[in-house]
């Protein structure tokens, strides 16, 4: 949808709330930075990747592609990874401007954004720190109903290591998670797609019901393959795609397991606790596995529990294990701000690896927080500022209220010339020939132009 | 303008000469004074003239209000949806294809869109590569990939010869329309079972806001639904005409209701034969009208011959004309008219 110019007093509610939200993080000594409006493609499309790379703005320019930038978090760190290619800084830098959703699903194409990015520590200290000034930057703004829901991917990713998938598969079903999270049957959901993603039916045509050796099995597709007259490859070798064939028999083979995998998934999805039952609840669900995963849950929990010493009400805190965000590249903890109607106010996550996949030698400790301000102002209780009522000079010729102009700005006046008078509301000064100023039937020599501007702040109040 | 209504009709391929076939089923001839003219009339409805543009032009035309009506194939619609467009009859029952997703039979590691979705991120993370789709219908492609979860991915434009592309190598799949399938399989492609995009058929199309303002637009839809329902009801039925030798109409009557299939649409017209005379026992002969669903045809002749009937003839009907077009319902219902 294209973006829609706001009122005047929405635009004002919508700067009070940029403002306030940067004054939060740089309170928590955050630095502001600039990204680029305009950013190459492959930051987001090939590299980072995820379903921000459905909904990207590009277009071609001296045989590059490039975009409007979706969000900041990937031009940051490429800035990080360029001036620290040996990590290791400690950086908290912050953002505030417009970012760009080419979205079918009505949403506006241009929305405002402000965030932060910690990079350089990944301890919990640093995780509870960005979860913290989030909540407190919308309690600030009276949103009571706001809720912080909180999972770990890296928890989720653990659990589903346990079933013996191989690592693509899980990179494929962590994905996919996100699609089936809000499906009314997750169990049906889950379940038709690992079938999917199991089938095999070549070789059960090859194999019959007998299961043969992969040796075998090879054999008989490179003979397959051998015999095809088909020259359409697709861009692939037939080594890869027997390769591949090999690999998702081995997957089918591990079938039983699979389905506990379901059983398990659908249970988790549904995890949603106080953080005071947190840990029981979690432990619970793993069952005879949970001794796997302490090291994991206390990482999970333990910047949640930090969040008391920053005031934070429990009450206001949402344990959600599985939470999934559609970013594939977050690697931690994963988090929303959320109004009681599900309305998102902020988002974020820890993001670890994604550094390597800029070019960095290694992983990047890192974490982030977008705040929607459109969304947060719309939900915020604040009232906008009165806007002070202009100051209009009307001379004729314009060029006589230049000086006095001057004078009254250096008084901290916001000043505007014109021939005539303007129809909207403003406190109108004449200004004449021998520049003497006419305010409200009065008339004061440039000379006492400090006693006009005493009377127009009068004015204004 | 004012006071008629612009019809656009295919002028050429697959649905151009099975649109004017339908039309006249429908009892709507198109009439096309020139052929070498892109315009024509209906003669049954004397307010419509008839626009001829290619498919896609048919849909621009309507969207742009040229024409307040027209017909076109679904898939153009899903492809290039204009927001003054509303489809009115979705499944006129002609020119079906299906948009599918295709990839080279050789892929036989390949058999549903999860797998495409894997070999998507081994291209990206093995060959540092995007995978490459030629197709012309990018719109309804990027939706469906994505909705695959396949967000890493080229949309290769092609013109024409899609299914070489794989084989030249300037695409690894395509994403096109199919009929029969025979092209793909000319050309060593498979269409992926769970990768129909879109099923299509020839679709009828009105503008929105003519059909909201304008009430001729909407007379001349009502009076065209009316027909293209009972034309496609009336392919479904015939009617029977049968001697049955009874008691009375009554009697018979309530035997051959007793039965769905002989109930007819209201019920069975029954009348006395002129002329016959009562058999010893007191039955009369009558004869009886109704009509049968085609497909209830052999369970029909059955209970009417246990009922007595004899000389059962049989008529296609052409059209059925039901107490008011159930389509033109359903479009005063979404139009909140």
């Amino acid at each position: 949808m294209p973006y829609e110019l706001p009122s005047q007093a929405d635009s004002q509610r919508i700067s009070q709330t940029a403002e306030h939200l940067i004054r939060v993080v740089r309170l928590f000594g955050y630095d502001m930075v600039e990204t680029g409006l305009i950013q190459p493609a492959e930051l987001f499309m090939t590299r980072a990747g995820d379903e921000i790379a459905d909904h990207l703005f590009t277009f071609e320019r001296g045989g590059q592609t490039l975009v409007l930038r979706p969000e900041f978090t990937s031009a940051a760190l490429q800035h990080y990874v360029n001036m620290f290619p040996d990590a290791g800084e400690v950086r908290r830098w912050a953002y505030h401007g417009p970012i760009f959703n080419d979205a079918d699903d009505g949403s506006p194409y241009q929305q405002t954004s402000v965030g932060a990015e910690f990079l350089g520590m990944g301890n919990p200290f640093a995780d509870a720190e960005v979860l913290a000034l989030g909540l407190q930057a919308i309690n600030q703004l009276g949103i009571a109903d706001a809720k912080l829901v909180i999972g770990s991917v890296a928890l989720t990713r653990q659990s589903i290591a346990q079933f013996g998938l191989d690592n693509r598969a899980q990179q494929l079903l962590m994905s996919h998670l996100h699609q089936v999270e809000d499906a009314p049957q997750t169990t049906d959901a889950l379940s038709s797609w690992l079938s999917k993603l199991l089938q095999t039916s070549l070789d059960e045509a090859v194999n019959g019901e007998q299961a043969s050796s992969p040796d075998q099995t090879a054999r008989t597709l490179q003979t397959l393959l051998g015999s095809q007259q088909s020259t359409a490859m697709g861009g692939r070798t037939r080594e890869e795609i027997l390769a591949r064939l090999l690999q998702k028999r081995q997957r089918a083979a591990s079938h039983a397991e699979y389905r506990q995998l379901v059983t398990f998934l659908s249970q988790w999805m549904s995890v949603s606790c106080s953080l005071e039952e947190a840990e029981s609840v979690i432990t619970g669900y793993l069952g005879s596995r949970a001794r796997d995963f302490t090291e994991a849950v206390y990482r999970f929990l333990s910047p949640i529990r930090m969040l008391s010493d920053y005031g934070v009400s429990p009450e206001q805190i949402i344990v959600k294990p599985a939470l999934s965000r559609n970013w594939e590249y977050y690697s931690g903890v994963v988090f929303e701000i959320q109004t009681a109607n599900g309305d998102l106010l902020a988002a974020g996550g820890r993001y670890d690896t994604f550094a390597t996949l800029l070019g960095a030698s290694g992983s990047v400790p890192a974490i982030g927080i977008a705040f929607f301000v459109d969304t947060v102002t719309r939900h915020s209780s604040i009232e906008a500022r009165p806007i002070a009522q202009p100051i209009t000079l009307i001379a004729q010729p314009l060029h006589d209220a230049i000086r006095p102009a001057a004078a009254l700005r250096a008084a901290g006046l916001d000043v505007r010339i014109t021939e005539t008078a303007p129809t909207d509301s403003t406190l109108l000064v004449a200004v004449g020939a021998d520049s003497s100023l006419t305010f409200n039937h009065q008339i004061f020599p440039l000379e006492r132009i400090g006693d006009l501007a005493f009377e127009l702040k009068k004015g204004q109040a | 303008m004012a006071n008629r209504v612009m019809l656009a009709l295919p002028s050429k391929g697959a649905i151009a000469e099975p649109t004017l076939s339908f039309l006249n089923d429908c009892g709507l001839k198109i009439e096309k004074p020139n052929p070498r003219q892109y315009v024509g009339l209906m003669p049954a409805l004397p307010q419509v003239d008839v626009l001829f543009q290619r498919a896609i032009d048919v849909l621009y035309k309507v969207s742009d209000g040229t024409a307040r009506l027209g017909v076109t194939g679904y898939d153009i619609v899903q492809e290039y949806g204009q927001d003054d467009v509303i489809v009115i009859h979705k499944d006129l029952r002609y020119g079906h294809c299906n948009l599918v997703v295709a990839v080279p039979e050789a892929w036989i590691d390949v058999e549903n869109m999860v797998d495409l979705a894997e070999i998507a991120l081994d291209l990206r993370e093995r060959k540092g590569r995007q995978m490459r789709v030629a197709t012309t219908y990018p719109n309804s492609t990027r939706r469906f990939l994505h909705a695959s979860g396949i967000h890493h991915f080229t949309l290769v434009n092609a013109e024409g010869a899609i299914e070489a592309a794989p084989t030249i190598g300037y695409a690894d799949i395509i994403v096109d329309l199919v009929q029969t399938g025979t092209t793909l399989r000319e050309n060593h492609l498979k269409p992926l079972p769970d990768g129909v995009i879109i099923e299509s058929q020839a679709c009828l199309i009105g503008n929105k806001s003519a059909l909201l303002m304008d009430e001729m637009t909407l007379e001349t839809v009502r009076m065209i639904l009316e027909q293209m329902d009972a034309s496609m009801n009336g392919r479904g039925y015939s009617q029977l005409t049968v001697n049955i030798l009874g008691e009375s109409a009554e009697q018979i009557g309530a035997q051959l209701i007793a039965e769905p299939v002989t109930a007819g649409l209201q019920g069975p017209t029954i009348a006395p034969i002129y002329g016959s005379k009562a058999q010893a026992d007191g039955r009369k002969w009558f004869t009886v009208t109704l009509i049968v669903p085609n497909k209830a045809m052999p369970q029909a002749v059955e209970i009417l011959r246990r009922a007595g009937g004899s000389q059962i003839t049989s008529i296609p009907v052409r059209y059925v004309y039901l107490h008011e077009s159930p389509t033109f319902a359903a479009l005063k219902a979404a139009l909140a008219l």
